[in-house]
Parts: structure tokens; sequence; C-alpha cells
């Protein structure tokens, strides 16, 4: 008993609207900590309590926006950093609504609830969903740049130089960039309209990236009435294909729309470029008078 | 048999300073750095495209 009150202490996260007589619970799976960006898809469901909307259409309105730009380093998505990442509006029959999504960056995200049943006064809330990096990439940067202080190290051993022309040679190097921005639509929310016939009851959606198969985002048991409409950030520039599964209300067997959409990259941030850029030379330049002491004492030895 | 010496030109060698193989060497170091990770070319680019997002800090897109 005392273990599953535990799981449920972690595994709902209380919404903490301003308004303290807030209805609204969310769930993630996996937890939070346990998700790694651009790679775990996540289930969230959210949870509107009360008896009355058991049995009645709620309508959501769900906002997701992305983490801000860090101090120091991008990450590798730096043109979605700051900006929203889903809206959505929709009906759902009963008080829970669940949908599944892939967290592309790490960083705090915002996700802003809308809740309203008819005969009740709508719940707005605020749920912050901080997602870590994936520790292993942490891993692989310490690795390469151990392997470029290495690097620099032989360099320094093997052929003895001097430390003035290696400042004139990254200061070269980091102007020898080509900077061509294209046009793209990484960076901006692509807002998208689905027009069901007049039978339609329900719509299951989601977003595949298809160059590693990954689900992006799915939602469930939408409710049709009329226009579908909603706005999703491809925040990776490559082709994406669109599902929609629209299902009538007999019996009848869902009919598949499918839309493949071709995401236009863009070159990243100068500034977030030449940071890192930056960053990795320094390793390789400190190993480089290492190399030379090095040198220098086999020498005398 | 008579033998006569015959003295040849001597060839000249071109001696690099170190300083100045050292920092081409660094240069060079720098050039493949940045041709992995933060080059346009779609070639490059792609070949190496889960290298740069494995990174956590190289901007990709």
């Amino acid at each position: 008993m005392p273990l599953r009150l535990l799981l449920a202490f972690v595994f709902w996260i209380p919404a903490f609207a301003a308004d303290a007589a807030s209805k609204l619970d969310l769930k993630v799976d996996p937890p939070l900590d346990k998700i790694r960006p651009n790679h775990d898809e996540a289930r969230l469901t959210l949870r509107r309590e009360g008896e009355k909307a058991l049995d009645k259409q709620v309508y959501w309105t769900l906002t997701v926006d992305l983490p801000p730009p860090g101090k120091i380093f991008s990450t590798d998505f730096p043109w979605i950093e700051g900006k929203r990442l889903l809206e959505i509006d929709f009906l759902a029959q009963g008080g829970e609504v669940a949908w599944s999504a892939v967290f592309p960056i790490r960083g705090r995200y915002e996700l802003a609830v809308k809740s309203a049943v008819e005969g009740e006064s709508p719940v707005e809330t605020q749920f912050p969903l901080v997602i870590g990096e994936d520790p292993m990439r942490l891993f692989y940067l310490g690795l390469f740049l151990t392997g470029l202080f290495f690097v620099g190290a032989f360099i320094g051993w093997a052929i003895p130089g001097s430390s003035a022309l290696l400042g004139l040679a990254l200061f070269f190097l980091a102007g020898a960039a080509r900077w061509d921005i294209g046009p793209a639509k990484v960076g901006e929310i692509t807002a998208m309209d689905l027009l069901p016939d007049p039978g339609a009851a329900r719509i299951d959606f989601s977003i595949l990236r298809t160059e590693d198969q990954k689900r992006l985002f799915h939602i469930e048991n939408i409710t049709v009435r009329g226009r579908v409409r909603w706005g999703y950030h491809f925040f990776d520039g490559s082709p994406h294909r669109l599902t929609a599964a629209v299902r009538s209300q007999g019996p009848a067997s869902p009919s598949v729309l499918e839309k493949e959409v071709h995401v236009e990259a863009r070159e990243p941030p100068r500034s977030a470029v030449f940071t890192t850029y930056a960053f990795f030379l320094l390793p390789l330049a400190a190993g480089w008078p290492v190399g030379r002491w090095v040198r220098g004492r086999q020498k005398k030895l | 048999m008579k033998t006569r010496d015959v003295s040849l030109p001597r060839a000249k060698t071109l001696s690099i300073p170190s300083w100045l193989s050292g920092a081409v060497s660094l240069f060079l170091a720098g050039a493949v750095v940045y041709l992995a990770l933060f080059s346009a070319y779609p070639a490059i680019h792609d070949t190496l495209h889960k290298a740069r997002h494995s990174l956590a800090i190289v901007p990709c897109h």
C-alpha cells in the first residue's frame, strides 16, 4: 500500500493552477526523469476530476511550449528553442484524454491545459515538464572532448609548434564557415486542418518521422464536429508522414488518410555553431602544449 | 683506364619550420572537426547525422 501511494505521488503530477479548486491531474509515463529527448515516446494522460465530466463531451485546449535557449550551448535543434511545439483544441468524450509525444530537446517545457464542460466553469492549468539530457549523450560528449585533447597532445608531441600560430589558425578556421540559410519550415509551427466527411465521429491522429520510423505525436478518439485544426512544430528537417484514422458512428472500419510532409531543414544559427565549435577547439588547443611538454621531458631523459 | 671526378650540383632541401608544421597540423585537425560536425554539405551531414545528435550540444537543424 505505501508503495502504491508513493507511485501515485510520483507519476501523477498535481496541477498547481492559481485557482485552488483546480481539478486536473497529469500522468506521464515513463516518468519525466526517465525520458530521453528525441528518443523516448512519452504517454501523457490528463484527467479531469468530477462526475459531471464522465458522461459529457469535454472541450480541451492544449499547448506545449518548448524550453527556452540555453545560456551557453544550444541543443541539437536550436531553431525550435523557446517556440511552440503543439497547439490543439478538440472535443473528447469523458473526463480523460491521452496522447503520446516525443520531446525533441532537453529543458523545461510548459504544458498549458484548458478544459471546459458544459455547465461548469473552465479549468486552466499549467504543467512544467522538465526533460533532462540523455546521459549517454553526455558520456559521448565527454569521450569526444577527451579524444580532442589527446589529438592536440599528439600534435604537440609529434610536431612542436608555436602557440601564436595556433591562435591564428583558430581565427581563420572559425571564419571559414558557410552560412547560407535557405527557405525553411523548421523554426515555424505548421498549421494543419482536417476536414472530415459529415459521417465522421472520431479521429486518431499521428505524426511519424519516416527516416527512423519514430512516432513523434499520437492522439486518439478526438470527437469530430466539423473541421479539426491543430498546429505542430516539425523540429527535424526530414520527411514525415501524417496519418488520420477517421471512424464513423457505425461499426465500419476506420478510413485512413495519409499525407507525406517534407520538412525543410535549416542551417543552425551562426552563434550556436560558433559557440560549440570554439568549445571543441579548447581541448584540442589545451592538449598541444601538454604534448610539447612531454616531448621536452623525453629529450632531457 | 682513367677515372675522372665529376662534381654534381647538390640538391637543395626545403626545410619547413617546426612551428609552421605544428600550426598547420592543428589547423587541419580543427578543419576536420568543423567539416565533420558543422558542415552543411549533404554527404557529410547525412553520414554523420547520428554522431552530431549524439553529442548533445552540436546544433544540427
